[in-house]
């Protein structure tokens, strides 16, 4: 009976969370972006390995969230289109984070 | 993060539960960013020049008995810009530009590593302690950087650095040895760490530069580069410089002749003024009659913010040579001041400044500028003083540039009919 208690909660928390950040591409790129101050498309294009269209349509949805901010900038006379993950960005990925982790746990404390 | 996400669906917002194994692992991503990042070895080769002229001032100064200033650890700053260079030009023109937040905490390292050694080195002189008496501080020093090296190689996965931490220990070695001063066998190690670092960076940056070629811009980046390089060259053809240049030079001759009784402090401050006020004047012109010819965004904005940048340094710079000549303070020992270099100095600059912008921006109309200033150092076989050598100069220059400035400016809406100015984003 506790068991299934801790299943139906688990699947709770699954429901909370952010479906925007849990696609696998959108959650490479911010992982990246959170450990880093900012970086140019091609970077993380380079570290992504996405091509150019997938990344800039996933960059989008995540400017348009408001977890990351896109920025033209020049950086040592070259302009550059910068992009770097805002504090909602920060908080919705160490959510994401724990709610994963506390799903993964539970699941595997119960042989799920 | 095994997965390969490069096929991945974009338009799949669905959590799946095969992706449920995907807690992003921060520390691994870092990590693997850092050694991205330095595969280059350019900062193999900064720490090793650091390193190697650190050992050859203090050679020089232990070995020849040559006093060297503190001045002279400024020698390694030259090499930490080069540095950021060689990233600027190789690394980021392959992987793409990336700021990391362990990049100004190696600076705020190497700053403070130089603050320890540029205390020590006052500390001896003040209290006229040898550093020989030290005997601690040299063994010392090597632990500390072979732990370092040891732990940067560790946590970023970096081999070459633990071989790096060997050179430190074989340092060590070699400071036990009974030979020479330990003075000297502490400076050896220095320069073999150096040397060591320095030949391994090479060998890394050329096998980076194989192993990555350089990727292609961003289109829009592209078309930003362009769009700057457009302006920056039609702002060079609107005469504003030029003409601001010559009432800067007539300015300096106002200021001279009506002040130059006045304490040189105040003289030095007098002339900063005119560039401050030009710079801002041309600022202002150039964005209400130049720049309004091109669309408004943020690249247009920079170009002009970085031209009014370049007047007020050519014009600063010309000023305080021009201040050097006619004080005999001399702000900077090396130009001895009233020497016929000091204004040889402006000549040569001022000629260099308008033939490099000349044929860098392929504007002929600006090269004979550069061409008359470098004439003028035959003013040189005149026999007169320095000074009346720089005001006929001056007033040379000061017709030439106003009567260029002109005829720029009545062209100008010519010259921006022909130039093909593409949209900015």
């Amino acid at each position: 009976m506790a068991n299934d208690t801790t299943k139906i909660d688990s699947f709770l928390t699954l429901s909370d969370i952010d479906k925007l950040v849990h696609a696998p591409a959108r959650l490479m790129i911010l992982s990246y972006l959170s450990v880093i101050n900012r970086a140019d498309f091609t970077f993380l294009m380079n570290q992504t390995e996405l091509t150019r269209g997938n990344l800039s349509s996933h960059i989008s949805k995540l400017e348009t969230a408001g977890y990351v901010k896109v920025n033209k900038e020049f950086v040592d006379k070259i302009p550059r289109t910068l992009i770097r993950i805002t504090t909602k960005g920060k908080n919705t990925l160490k959510k994401y984070r724990d709610n994963m982790k506390g799903i993964i746990d539970s699941l595997s404390e119960n042989g799920g | 993060m095994s997965t390969d996400y490069s096929k991945s669906d974009t338009s799949n917002d669905s959590p799946s539960l095969g992706s449920m194994n995907l807690t992003p692992d921060l520390p691994k991503i870092k990590k693997k960013t850092v050694h991205t990042l330095n595969q280059d070895g350019v900062l193999d080769i900064s720490l090793g020049l650091i390193f190697l002229f650190i050992g050859i001032i203090f050679l020089v100064d232990s070995v020849f008995n040559y006093e060297i200033p503190y001045g002279g650890m400024l020698v390694v700053l030259p090499f930490i810009l080069i540095s950021g260079e060689i990233r600027k030009r190789i690394t980021f023109r392959r992987l793409g530009y990336v700021d990391m937040h362990s990049t100004r905490h190696l600076s705020f390292a190497i700053a403070i590593i130089f603050g320890i050694v540029l205390v020590l080195l006052i500390l001896k002189d003040i209290f006229s302690i040898r550093v020989e008496y030290f005997r601690i501080i040299p063994f010392a020093i090597l632990a500390v950087l072979a732990v370092c090296f040891f732990i940067f190689a560790q946590r970023y996965d970096l081999k070459r650095y633990i071989y790096y931490s060997l050179a430190p220990l074989f340092g060590i070695v070699i400071l036990l040895l009974p030979f020479s001063r330990l003075k000297l066998r502490f400076l050896f190690s220095l320069l073999l760490i150096g040397v060591c670092m320095l030949a391994v960076g090479f060998v890394t940056l050329q096998r980076f530069k194989k192993d990555n070629p350089i990727l292609s811009d961003d289109p829009d980046v592209q078309k930003d580069i362009k769009v700057k390089n457009k302006g920056s060259r039609l702002f060079l053809q609107d005469g504003l410089n030029e003409i601001f240049l010559a009432l800067n030079l007539a300015a300096w001759f106002v200021i001279f002749l009506v002040f130059k009784t006045i304490p040189s402090f105040w003289l030095c401050f007098l002339l900063v003024i005119p560039p401050v006020l030009f710079g801002l004047l041309s600022l202002y012109m150039r964005k209400r009659y130049s720049a309004i010819h091109l669309e408004q965004n943020k690249v247009t904005t920079y170009v002009v913010n970085m031209s009014a940048v370049r007047n007020f340094a050519v014009m600063f710079c010309v000023n305080f040579i021009g201040f050097e000549v006619v004080t005999n303070v001399g702000l900077v020992d090396f130009f001895k001041p009233g020497s016929m270099w000091t204004s040889a100095l402006i000549f040569a600059g001022l000629g260099c400044y308008y033939c490099i912008i000349a044929l860098k921006y392929r504007l002929p109309q600006l090269l004979h500028i550069g061409i008359i200033s470098f004439l003028c150092l035959l003013l040189y076989f005149l026999d007169t003083a320095p000074l009346s050598r720089f005001i006929i100069y001056a007033a040379i220059m000061a017709l030439i540039l106003c009567v260029n400035g002109i005829i720029l400016r009545i062209k100008f809406p010519q010259n921006f009919k022909t130039e093909e100015v593409p949209d900015g984003k």
